[in-house]
């Protein structure tokens, strides 16, 4: 493990986007970073540009409206870069697959490292996966 | 109070208007020529709360179908309207609160409101085409 890694895997700064979902998913996501489940104490923080995080958190379907904007916040995001798709809908799709102003999941526009399920995932879920995050930016 | 308003629609549009009764709620097919005179007799009776405009897809036609309530009661006004040629008289001149709900009824079903052309879409994606509409029953997504 270099020290970039060490550096990084310590420091994961996250920009949060709903891409069209119904707020439950934001609302467990953004519970995770207040104190009773304190992501923060992994260095995980919640950042407003795109130009400082590391990693994209998607909630939502991503519809048809918000794609082209999913595509520029994720190119505008520096490298290593990655993507967790928070939620069944950003998994899948969700309820909304197969509608016609939906693209049905995250991984339908951008490429997705890490996937979360659930209608929403507990705050437990996102720690979870952040761990997971930390673990393979360790390289392990 | 409804019972009113649809006995005196029935005796100023003899024919042209079908009244019945559906689970409680008053329901009545208006000609689109009648639409913004109706529409302008339930306002003036107190029916000013346009609730929403929906579509339906009927399968030889399109059906456009106005909730007005007063009071806990709900008038339901039915226009049919020709799949040819989709187009109802927009009711705004008389409830100026409809503008969205027409051109909402129009990005789902195409039906034109006249006097009240939609400038482009309101509830669709930017850059969808202007004659495809999702709710039409031979809609299918292409994906």
């Amino acid at each position: 493990m270099g020290v970039l890694s060490w550096a990084r895997a310590k420091s994961i700064w996250v920009l949060h986007f709903n891409s069209g979902g119904c707020n439950g998913c934001d609302i467990e996501a953004v519970a995770a970073f207040t104190p009773r489940f304190d992501a923060e104490r992994f260095g995980v923080l919640l950042v407003p540009s795109p130009r400082h995080a590391d990693a994209l958190l998607v909630t939502g379907p991503v519809t048809k409206q918000i794609k082209d904007r999913l595509i520029r916040i994720y190119e505008q995001m520096p490298e290593p870069k990655f993507v967790i798709a928070f939620g069944t809908c950003a998994c899948t799709g969700g309820v909304f697959k197969g509608s016609y102003s939906t693209c049905g999941g995250v991984d339908k526009v951008i490429p997705v490292d890490l996937y979360i399920p659930g209608c929403p995932p507990k705050p437990e879920a996102l720690l979870n996966g952040i761990a997971e995050l930390m673990r393979r930016v360790r390289g392990g | 109070m409804i019972e009113e308003l649809i006995s005196m629609l029935e005796r100023e549009f003899k024919e042209r208007v079908e009244v019945y009764k559906d689970r409680g709620r008053y329901f009545v097919v208006v000609e689109p020529s009648d639409l913004k005179r109706v529409v302008k007799l339930a306002v003036e009776r107190g029916f000013n709360h346009l609730i929403t405009i929906s579509g339906v897809d009927a399968g030889d036609h399109f059906e456009v179908v106005y909730h007005l309530k007063h009071g806990g009661e709900v008038l339901n006004l039915r226009v049919k309207v020709d799949k040819g040629n989709p187009r109802v008289p927009s009711i705004t001149e008389v409830i100026p609160g409809a503008v969205l709900y027409e051109y909402e009824v129009f990005d789902l079903f195409g039906v034109v409101p006249e006097g009240n052309e939609p400038p482009g879409p309101l509830v669709l994606p930017e850059g969808w085409p202007r004659e495809v509409h999702p709710l039409h029953k031979e809609f299918k997504e292409e994906s």
